[in-house]
């Protein structure tokens, strides 16, 4: 089996974004989804042939079509996610932001 | 000057540094309690308020007219001292003059909440370009085709509210799509409203201020997107 430099350049970056997910605080569970992730893109650098067998039995004609289409739905459920996380973040800072508003009134000159 | 007044007005200004010495100079000649809603302006929008018999509320950090409208008639609320809830744009468009009327009005007809209207008869729109009034008038009869409400000038930012309507008022929408979702809610709610003549003076200022015509894209998004939500 010959081993291409692009290999050993993809692998290491799995490899390093592995790392990168143990040292980050994240919860267990994305943790498991990240890891799991990055142990399928490994196996499918080492085993290049391998995505195109699954995609022949999905009846896709490429193994890199499978990974796009796949990629495309994954993407749509991330941006769908975020989009929700943004919005909840942003009514936190509206109740914080006219909370502290509301508890610290100024008052002005009074001419009375 | 009356000791309480139990009319309180609220002004979401964001950098109105131009003109808030102008807008405030007209409504301390009233007996009402003035509420500026400083939403995070970079310019001395605040200090220049200061000046006045008025209490301000600072945003930390710039949020939209539809919070800052809510930070104010929040703080009416929690008070216990507000019997109407005014509000009233910063950029000089609006004459403090239409206020009390206003009020009279919801007192006397029993109302939840009273409109104005530049565009009724009896209200002025000085100054107004065509487009703008054309552009005004197209928005009026979407929101009328929304809301269902019988209403001459839907995007007129002096308004008047019981308390008690102003209450059951949430804007979630922070940016400027507040205007058509303050007109939702009154008809979600069924609240009595009413329209009152008012005068608007556009000036450059305000002109410049104001919403573009391409902003009103912006702002159809906005509900339409808060509409899905």
């Amino acid at each position: 089996m010959i081993i291409h430099w692009s290999q050993i350049l993809l692998i290491s970056a799995l490899a390093l974004f592995i790392l990168y997910i143990f040292r980050a605080r994240s919860i267990f569970t994305d943790r498991l989804i990240y890891l799991a992730c990055a142990a399928t893109g490994i196996i499918l650098v080492i085993d290049p042939d391998l995505a195109t067998r699954i995609a022949h039995l999905l009846g896709v004609g490429r193994g890199t079509d499978l990974l796009f289409y796949l990629f495309i739905i994954v993407s749509l459920f991330y941006t769908a996610a975020m989009n929700s996380e943004i919005k909840r973040l942003k009514r936190q800072m509206t109740a914080l932001v006219r909370e502290i508003a509301i508890t610290h009134p100024l008052e002005g000159k009074n001419t009375d | 000057m009356n000791l309480i007044s139990d009319i309180w007005v609220i002004i979401p200004a964001y950098n109105e540094e131009q003109v808030i010495v102008q807008v405030l100079d007209d409504l301390c000649q009233y007996p009402f309690k003035v509420v500026v809603v400083d939403d995070g302006s970079s310019d001395h929008t605040t200090e220049l308020a200061s000046h006045f018999p008025v209490t301000i509320l600072r945003h930390a950090t710039n949020l939209g007219q539809g919070a800052a409208l809510q930070t104010g008639i929040n703080y009416a609320v929690r008070s216990k001292e507000a019997v109407y809830i005014v509000t009233f744009d910063a950029d000089g468009q609006h004459h403090a003059s239409d206020i009390q009327i206003m009020v009279d009005v919801c007192r006397q007809g029993d109302f939840d909440v009273i409109l104005g209207s530049r565009f009724i008869h009896g209200g002025q729109a000085q100054n107004i370009s065509l487009v703008k009034k054309t552009t005004l008038q197209l928005a009026t009869w979407l929101s009328r085709l929304i809301t269902g409400l019988n209403l001459t000038d839907t995007h007129n930012g002096l308004r008047v509210f019981t308390c008690s309507a102003a209450t059951r008022i949430h804007l979630e929408q922070n940016g400027m799509a507040h205007a058509s979702e303050i007109l939702s809610q009154i008809s979600d709610l069924k609240l009595r409203y009413s329209e009152t003549p008012v005068t608007i003076t556009y000036t450059d200022y305000s002109t410049r201020k104001g919403q573009s015509i391409l902003n009103g894209i912006n702002i159809l998004w906005d509900i339409m997107t808060g509409k899905m939500k």
